[in-house]
């Protein structure tokens, strides 16, 4: 490429993202126009969400995992971990439920069977699960996070959702309806799958029964 | 209130050692009737009788059903205007609201009254002739149909009760649109008046198993209702008034609706009217509907 045409390139760019920003800022302020920068997303959004604090926690009704294999770690124990290859070895002795970490993507044949990753195609178990401490969940931090606060996984990589379910709009709570009221809020968990996460569908419920006007009068006097 | 109390009592006791017990049920029974019969339009009532009421309904409710009731009375909080959010893209028509609101309000299993209709339409459709609202259901979310459940709208400008000729239906300061069935006449003009088919009437005595009732009621909703009345979506009147969520909003799976003070900018519902792309059924009327109809997506 030539310097001209870069420079052509350059000012074209330039021409299309201050669009762009025109646009989607609606208006733009005397200091933005002066210093050239313009803030990023409507003003009115950013004053919504400005106190979004991440590790806010929500009291949530008990997760279903509780229901479950819960707790992992009478399985996956800790104490095993970097023992001695006798020790691992033993793990055969054990039976199969004694279990070492193993962070490789495979196909789970001793336990676990019935779970099934649909989810993104790269996803794997320890992207969500804690590799050593099972009884938890990992955030790409690596920070360990109970499952009462799986929505702050799902968030990670759901973040407009998760700014919804933050505000009450996507998801359900169930309690009081005051914004500061006693309430519950639904992990994100208790509607989808964290495994395959689409929304499963439903049964159903009764038609309706169409008008029957006068003809209940009759039968009520045969009752 | 005390005295008449004692008046009735001492009455009763008379009557006993007189030994007329055939007389004494039919004067107590008569006086009941009577007593109904006078009752006046619960916005004029004070507060002894409204107790004394509260009391003789949950009396009369009490031998009908062999269960005891809470009747409650509670009045509007100042500073609270509801409004009902449901979000047409996670709406998938399961009709779990309308049996969660039967049994909620005690709405008559024979012949059916249901508060809530589930209107589904093909996509692409606007048109509410071609909407059907006794489809089967079967699995849902059904692929090429989308559902747009209606109730009643809790307009700030209702023209169900401009046409009350009893004054029966009026708005509550929270903006609820309530009926005093006491005082229902059963002229379904209300029903002609309301665009959208949120009223409905009891053309016979509605029936309801007693083991079946909810025993929380409040008296402006879902209270036993009578033959020739007209009855409609309170938004929960028994529960919200005491803080919680309507029971359609609790029960939705997919967590399409929901609720909140209109007046309050933290409510769930203020949020949704900031962020999202919101509607109300036929705005054009001007009946200023308190439902708000929006897209999450
Ligand atoms: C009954 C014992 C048992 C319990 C309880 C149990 N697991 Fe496992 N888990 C195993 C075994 C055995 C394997 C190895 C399966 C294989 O390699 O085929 C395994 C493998 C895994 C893996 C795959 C990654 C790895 O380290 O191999 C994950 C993730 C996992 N378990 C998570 C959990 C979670 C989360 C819980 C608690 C909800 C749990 N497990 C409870 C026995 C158990
Ligand atoms: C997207 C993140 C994510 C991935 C990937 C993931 N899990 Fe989970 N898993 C969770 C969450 C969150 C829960 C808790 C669910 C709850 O609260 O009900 C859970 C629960 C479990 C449970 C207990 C409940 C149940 O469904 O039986 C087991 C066992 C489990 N996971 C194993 C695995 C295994 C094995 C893999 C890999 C094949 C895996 N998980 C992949 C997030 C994930
Ligand atoms: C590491 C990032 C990541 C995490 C953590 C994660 N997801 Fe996802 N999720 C994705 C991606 C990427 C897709 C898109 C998959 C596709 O379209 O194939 C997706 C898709 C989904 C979908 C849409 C599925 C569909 O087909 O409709 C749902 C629902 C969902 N995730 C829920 C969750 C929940 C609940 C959690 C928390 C337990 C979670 N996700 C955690 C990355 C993530
Ligand atoms: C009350 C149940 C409920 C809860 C709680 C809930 N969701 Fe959903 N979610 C749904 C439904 C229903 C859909 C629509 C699914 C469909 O159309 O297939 C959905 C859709 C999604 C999708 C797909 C994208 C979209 O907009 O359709 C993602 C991603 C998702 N949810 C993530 C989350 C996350 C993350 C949380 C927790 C912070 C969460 N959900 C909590 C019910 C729920």
């Amino acid at each position: 490429m030539t310097k001209k045409s870069v420079c052509k390139y350059t000012f074209r760019l330039l021409i299309i993202t201050a669009l762009t920003c025109l646009f989607f800022s609606g208006s733009i302020t005397a200091e933005e126009a002066k210093t050239g920068i313009v803030k990023a997303g409507p003003k009115q959004e950013q004053q919504l969400y400005k106190n979004d604090n991440d590790t806010k926690l929500y009291p949530v009704p008990p997760p279903l995992v509780y229901q479950s294999l819960y707790p992992c770690q009478a399985c996956h124990r800790k104490d095993i971990r970097g023992v001695n290859s006798q020790l691992e070895k033993g793990n055969a002795f054990l039976g199969t439920y004694i279990h070492l970490p193993d962070p490789k993507p495979r196909i789970l044949i001793r336990m676990h069977r019935d779970i099934r990753l649909h989810h993104a195609k790269w996803m794997w178990c320890l992207n969500c699960h804690s590799t050593y401490e099972r009884n938890y969940l990992k955030l790409i931090t690596g920070e360990r996070i109970s499952f009462e606060q799986s929505y702050r996984l799902c968030g990670q990589c759901h973040g407009s959702i998760y700014r919804d379910w933050k505000l009450g709009i996507h998801g359900r709570r169930v309690g009081e309806w005051k914004s500061d009221g006693k309430k519950l809020y639904l992990l994100c968990t208790h509607c989808h799958d964290p495994h395959q996460p689409h929304f499963r569908k439903l049964p159903g419920m009764a038609i309706p029964e169409l008008p029957s006007y006068g003809r209940w009068e009759n039968l009520e006097e045969h009752e | 209130m005390k005295k008449e109390h004692d008046k009735k009592l001492t009455r009763r006791t008379f009557l006993k050692t007189a030994g007329v017990a055939a007389a004494s049920l039919a004067v107590s029974g008569c006086n009941g009737i009577s007593e109904e019969f006078l009752q006046s339009h619960f916005r004029e009532m004070g507060p002894d009788e409204i107790n004394q009421t509260r009391e003789r309904l949950e009396k009369q409710y009490k031998k009908k059903y062999g269960r005891t009731f809470h009747l409650g009375t509670e009045p509007a909080d100042p500073g609270i205007l509801f409004g009902y959010g449901l979000d047409l893209s996670r709406c998938i028509g399961c009709r779990r609201c309308v049996y969660a609101c039967v049994h909620e309000n005690n709405q008559s299993r024979m012949p059916q009254i249901q508060w809530i209709r589930v209107l589904r339409f093909k996509n692409g459709s606007r048109n509410f002739e071609e909407s059907d609202h006794y489809y089967d259901a079967g699995m849902v979310p059904k692929e090429g149909y989308y559902t747009i459940p209606i109730q009643c709208q809790q307009c700030e400008n209702p023209p169900c009760v401009k046409v009350c000729p009893t004054g029966a239906t009026w708005k509550e300061p929270d903006g609820i649109v309530v009926v005093d069935y006491n005082w229902c006449i059963g002229c379904r003009y209300c029903m002609a008046a309301c665009p959208y088919w949120a009223r409905h009437f009891n053309f016979a005595t509605p029936h309801v198993p007693a083991d079946k009732l909810n025993t929380n009621l409040h008296y402006l909703g879902n209270r036993p209702r009578m033959r020739g009345v007209v009855e409609k979506c309170t938004f929960c009147i028994q529960r919200t008034r005491k803080g919680r969520y309507p029971a359609c909003v609790e029960v939705c799976p997919v967590g399409a609706r929901k609720f909140g003070n209109l007046l309050d900018e933290n409510s769930e519902i203020s949020m949704i009217i900031k962020t999202k792309r919101v509607f109300r059924l036929k705005a054009d009327l001007n009946t200023q509907p308190k439902f708000y109809y929006f897209f999450s997506l």
